[in-house]
């Protein structure tokens, strides 16, 4: 038995890669990494069951039992989610920090629905935040209770684009770059599929930049969510369109000369119709905001800032898994409270929650519309 | 009563030939001399129940074709040279994934932007191995109207029972002339849909082939929750780093082509029972050396025309079998010699094979491939004849 049913956290110790994001997290310090580096309850009697370690391990080891409700609850008006989304989302007051971890847990044995077990655990290294972008997305298409058999994933190449091996819809693993006109073509021959897109930051914005585009300027009925991890993960460390001024790369020994892209402001640019940020730390709000995208008729953007602790963070000196989740914790801000700030003390901040939101005409509907005729 | 004799150019024989073979979808980029085809679908396909959609690129254009496919359509884009170039990376993930589709190349002369107007046959190789690694390819090349339209049947036909792209190689000629064609009533039509799965979701692995090498993948949407990936993989599809998974598959994937190469393989003979002198040809050349070997045997030489529809895989049995009863062979292209290469290797000193070659975007002139006939026939003229 893989599980060790050790109250109050259960623990599948197979999926461990000894990250230490829970044992930092763990503000009662009640968990720790054994001898070989996987989690361990060592002091249960001090787990409050708050659940921060479930949902901040990137691996889907823990799960935190009868986890204490805090903060706002999941959905907004606690009866299910709206039609639409989107616009709520706009109008709703997120405090700073209330978005952050701690409650809406889409729980082991449910998140297992949507995964191929088989394949698991994930190849992404120990601490990287794909796997919370993947826990972010499943726990958004549970709570829309969408049928997993009408889902497409459409996935890049790179670390981000191996996402859709281990979700258990129909999945397609596309050309580097090219996932975004793959799933054009899906979408416009059965348009009654949700079809989500996932990408790197270099797959999205330097060889996909034009199909980018030119989805968000239909207004395709997509949800793409980039997988910023301001790096070229796969191919080891080079920098993308999205790697900081003055951050290494490998392909930038000494520190980045680019600008980097405002990804959300080129969509948004672009026509997208729906473009949204959110962290690997702020789990709720990113699992809000792809919700949000997946009810959005027309083009929806949510960018996921994660953390690449291997490609980036080494050559960039940028701590561990859980200090990268602190950093995210520090430096991003709720988008209403980010517009309030003068403009210097915008400078270390960044804005998330959703950014944007408008209607347009959706291709595919201009084109039944047209067929019509 | 009325006929169905019509007045056609080749990119609208293409067009009609997609629609009657099933053609649901369309995604492609404007490029001269294919675009009268994106402009005919761009028309027809709403009220055929289908979609059309010009992309940004071509590299977008194949991608949403195969996704289009993956979706259950029957998908198609047309090019020329350019374009069919930026399509390379994903014709190799179609014929990975196994993603039924056709893509049809007007050749226009190249390389680069060259002549977009004039007409070549520069892309023989290229639609070979364009893209990277081991890969089997089907590429059928029409020298009139009516053969563009039968060859899209074809090619529909061919990509969905073995699910494989299929490419149409056509000619800036072949695709602008305007010839009287009665195309066959919709009910003649022999059309081929994909294997389906026989089983329920979870019954039989996506990958696993089903009847002569071919697996019944399914359509996405329908439930069968697989995955399709242009990485190495095993039968359900996901993917794999075992090098024997990795080339048994590749091996399948020639093999399925290979066990269908009779059916697959189209050639037309034109005088050859008792030709002397053979000419090998294909696309709007076939049509410059079908006169020249008649004129030829008003000469009183004895020639005849071997006209290849099928490119790849190569007729390599019917020259083969030609080259030990005809001992002279011209070989007429609008290239620097890519079939005559092909066709030395195969004949292999059995006879002797002069290749007739024109770079410059200008079809032969009955004439000129008469005299090269002529000469051949002579023994004046050994090797190659630069136009
Ligand atoms: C056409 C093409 N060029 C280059 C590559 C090599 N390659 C694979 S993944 C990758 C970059 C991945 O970076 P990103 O998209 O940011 O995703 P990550 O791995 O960081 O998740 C590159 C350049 C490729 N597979 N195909
Ligand atoms: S966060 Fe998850 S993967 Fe990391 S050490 Fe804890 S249990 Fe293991
Ligand atoms: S290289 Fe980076 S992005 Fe790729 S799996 Fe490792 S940590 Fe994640």
């Amino acid at each position: 038995m893989e599980i060790i049913n050790q109250e109050p956290v259960k623990i599948n110790q197979k999926w461990c890669k000894g990250c230490g994001i829970c044992t930092s997290f763990c503000r009662q310090e009640a968990l720790a990494l054994n001898e070989q580096g996987r989690a361990v309850l060592a002091r249960p009697e001090k787990c409050n069951r708050c659940g921060l370690c479930e949902d901040l391990c990137p691996d889907y080891v823990l799960t935190v039992v009868d986890r204490v409700q805090h903060r706002e609850p999941d959905q907004p008006n606690g009866s299910g989610w709206p039609g639409i989304v989107a616009p709520r989302l706009a109008d709703r007051q997120v405090k700073p920090g209330g978005e952050g971890p701690g409650t809406g847990a889409l729980p082991k044995s449910e998140l297992e629905r949507y995964l191929r077990r088989e394949k698991m655990p994930h190849l992404w290294c120990a601490g990287c935040g794909n796997g919370l972008v993947v826990h972010a997305l499943l726990k958004a298409i549970h709570q829309l209770s969408l049928d997993q058999n009408k889902i497409v994933a459409v996935a890049g190449i790179g670390c981000a684009g191996r996402a859709a091996g281990y979700l258990d819809f129909d999945t397609l693993h596309t050309t580097h770059g090219r996932a975004l006109a793959f799933a054009t073509g899906v979408k416009l021959s059965r348009p009654e599929l949700t079809v989500i897109v996932l990408m790197g930051d270099g797959d999205a914005a330097a060889i996909g930049g034009n199909h980018l585009i030119h989805a968000a300027r239909r207004n395709i009925d997509l949800t793409a969510i980039v997988f910023n991890n301001s790096i070229y993960g796969m191919t080891g460390g080079q920098y993308s369109p999205l790697t900081p001024p003055a951050s290494r790369g490998t392909t930038a020994p000494y520190g980045n000369i680019e600008r980097p892209f405002d990804l959300p402001a080129l969509v948004q640019g672009a026509g997208g119709t729906y473009v949204a940020r959110a962290t690997t730390y702020h789990t709720r709000l990113l699992a809000d905001l792809i919700k949000g995208g997946l009810t959005h008729r027309g083009f929806a953007f949510i960018e996921a800032i994660t953390y690449c602790p291997t490609a980036f963070g080494r050559q960039n000196k940028a701590g561990s898994p859980a200090d990268a989740l602190r950093w995210q914790r520090d430096r991003a801000m709720n988008i209403q409270a980010y517009r309030r700030l003068a403009h210097d003390e915008k400078k270390d901040r960044f804005p998330i929650g959703l950014l944007y939101c408008s209607e347009a005409p959706e291709y595919g509907a201009s084109y039944s519309a047209l067929a019509a005729k | 009563m009325t006929t169905r004799l019509r007045l056609m150019q080749g990119n609208e024989a293409v067009a009609e030939a997609a629609l009657a073979a099933g053609a649901r979808f369309f995604a492609g980029y404007p490029i001269t001399p294919s675009t009268e085809i994106a402009e005919i679908m761009a028309a027809r396909l709403p009220a055929a129940g289908g979609c059309f959609i010009q992309m940004e690129d071509e590299i977008a254009s194949l991608a949403t074709v195969i996704g289009a496919s993956l979706a259950g359509k029957k998908a198609f884009t047309a090019t020329s040279g350019p374009g069919f170039s930026l399509m390379q990376e994903n014709i190799g993930f179609a014929v990975m994934a196994e993603v039924p589709c056709v893509i049809v190349n007007v050749q226009r002369l190249g390389p680069s932007t060259g002549i977009p107007t004039a007409p070549g046959q520069g892309d023989v190789m290229q639609a070979r191995w364009g893209t990277h690694g081991d890969h089997p390819m089907v590429v059928f090349c029409p020298s009139s109207v009516r053969e563009a339209y039968d060859l899209t049947v074809q090619a529909f036909n061919v990509a969905e029972r073995l699910r494989t792209p299929v490419v149409v190689l056509l000619d800036e000629i072949v695709a602008h002339m305007r010839e009287g064609v009665e195309l066959p009533a919709p009910g003649d039509l022999e059309i081929v849909s994909r294997p389906r799965p026989a089983g329920p979701p979870g019954s039989c692995p996506a990958y696993r082939p089903i009847e002569n090498e071919v697996p019944a993948v399914p359509n996405f949407g329908d439930g069968y929750r697989f995955h399709v990936t242009g990485l190495a993989h095993d039968e359900t599809g996901l993917p794999t780093n075992s090098t024997q998974v990795a080339d048994a598959l590749v091996r399948r994937l020639h093999r399925k082509v290979e066990l269908f190469r009779r059916e697959i393989t189209f050639t037309r003979a034109y005088l050859l029972e008792d030709a002397q002198v053979a000419v090998i040809a294909y696309g709007s050349v076939a049509r410059s050396a079908r006169q020249a070997v008649k004129e030829a045997r008003a000469y009183g030489v004895r020639a005849g025309l071997l006209q290849l529809q099928t490119i790849w895989p190569f007729p390599q049995e019917e020259i083969a079998a030609l080259s030990s009863r005809v001992k002279k062979l011209v070989v007429a292209e609008m290239n620097l010699g890519q079939v005559q290469a092909e066709i030395e290797r195969i004949v292999s000193g059995r006879a002797r094979v002069v290749s007739l070659t024109n770079a410059g975007g200008r079809l032969f002139t009955p004439g000129e491939i008469r005299q090269a006939i002529g000469a051949v026939s002579r023994g004046h003229l050994k090797k190659v004849v630069h136009q």
